[in-house]
């Protein structure tokens, strides 16, 4: 079990990344989400097996949970201290390895989607989740994700576009 | 990318753009070999859960014949692996890994017969937060390795976790003076059989008790929306943590 709870946890890092924009904060993600799994699948039966597949999707969909609530959290942090300096949610620059133009074009326009859209391509297309895994992590139902996925792929064409004719 | 002029497919050209990468793959796998069977796997092997039966047929057959969509079909895959190969490039930092990795395989999973003491009478499941001895010397573990230790205290019930040197969210908190937390009294102990029945006031002592400070480390009392949880950090010094230096 112990092997199905940390062999996600590279993925899981770079989706916390993805999702809070800076190395900490993911790291922090990603260990609270492995304590929440190693308490709440600690007793599941032995006899699972292939426990490996369940425990990630769950793993992912803790994590995303995790990270709406420390959105929340910040906003109330936020509305509570005006002039505080609350860390943005944008990526720190050592976190790229790559700097390849087209794909920072395509971050570039996939942080200009709704939150929603956004993890929904990112899950689909990075992770390679099915409709309904992401549908599941993401607490909305499959038919939301395809919708999502389809105005995000659109919305992508679009602002590629208009920064490819600027 | 595929080009804008692509996205207006014609009335009889499926949705691509809401299809998985499975489905997609599986689709692309069709028209690369019509004779072929179907893949059981997507290129990168992961298995094709969602594809085939729930894709209509008749929309196989209309992309197998139509270039718009194969076109459409080849681009949304290729910008598929673009940023998959963008977002999987980010590197993980490998001593965290290595820490993460350790300290899991020290943990003693909750629910186990493993971690149940003799004096632990109490059967200990998800529902009681309360953590045995060997959970503290987990976190003691993780104090010694580097690690700084949050630990969230909620009445009646303990969470915990631990953290990182990423406390910039608790700058504004209020910094609690060590000397405020009493020594454990001798009859509070971390591993009393009674401790559902604690009030709320020795839930709180009893975890002072555990949060005694050193010349290392200070105790952090942090600001909580509920008035119902206490939250102490017990945080390295900033000029002594291993993280900093």
């Amino acid at each position: 079990m112990k092997d199905a709870l940390l062999q996600p946890v590279p993925d899981l890092f770079r989706y916390a990344l993805y999702l809070s924009g800076d190395q900490h904060t993911a790291e922090d993600l990603v260990q609270e989400t492995l304590l929440r799994a190693v308490r709440t699948w600690a007793t599941t039966d032995d006899s699972d097996p292939n426990p490996a597949d369940r425990v990630r999707h769950w793993m992912f969909r803790a994590l995303q949970h995790r990270w709406i609530d420390c959105l929340r959290s910040r906003q109330r942090q936020q509305s509570q201290l005006n002039d505080t300096d609350v860390p943005a949610c944008h990526r720190s620059p050592s976190s790229r390895a790559i700097t390849l133009e087209l794909t920072e074009q395509l971050e570039n326009a996939m942080q200009r989607l709704p939150d929603r859209q956004r993890w929904v391509l990112y899950l689909i297309s990075v992770q390679e989740m099915s409709i309904p895994e992401t549908a599941k992590i993401l607490d909305i139902t499959p038919a939301a994700v395809r919708s999502s996925l389809s105005l995000a792929r659109s919305k992508m064409r679009q602002l590629m576009s208009d920064s490819e004719s600027t | 990318m595929p080009n804008p002029d692509n996205s207006k497919n014609s009335r009889n050209c499926p949705d691509l753009d809401s299809l998985s990468i499975q489905e997609l793959s599986w689709l692309s796998a069709q028209h690369l070999d019509s004779e072929s069977d179907v893949p059981s796997t997507a290129p990168t092997g992961r298995p094709l859960v969602d594809s085939g039966p729930s894709f209509p047929q008749h929309s196989t057959a209309h992309v197998r014949q139509c270039s718009k969509c194969q076109r459409h079909l080849a681009e949304l895959l290729k910008t598929s692996q673009l940023l998959q190969s963008h977002f999987r490039c980010v590197s993980v930092d490998h001593q965290w890994l290595e820490r993460i990795n350790t300290i899991v395989s020290q943990e003693p999973l909750v629910g186990s017969e493993t971690t149940r003491s003799a004096n632990d009478s109490a059967a200990i499941t998800d529902a009681d937060p309360w953590l045995p001895d060997r959970r503290w010397q987990t976190l003691k573990t993780a104090l010694q390795m580097g690690l700084a230790v949050m630990l969230v205290i909620s009445v009646p019930g303990v969470l915990w976790r631990w953290n990182t040197a990423s406390h910039n969210h608790l700058s504004q908190n209020q910094v609690a003076d060590p000397s405020d937390y009493q020594q454990p009294s001798p009859d509070v102990s971390v591993t009393s059989k009674n401790r559902q029945a604690n009030s709320e006031k020795s839930v709180a002592a009893e975890t002072r008790s555990v949060l005694t400070p050193d010349s290392h480390h200070q105790i952090t009392r942090v600001n909580s929306d509920d008035p119902e949880i206490e939250i102490f950090v017990m945080l390295p010094k900033t000029n002594t943590s291993p993280l900093v230096q």
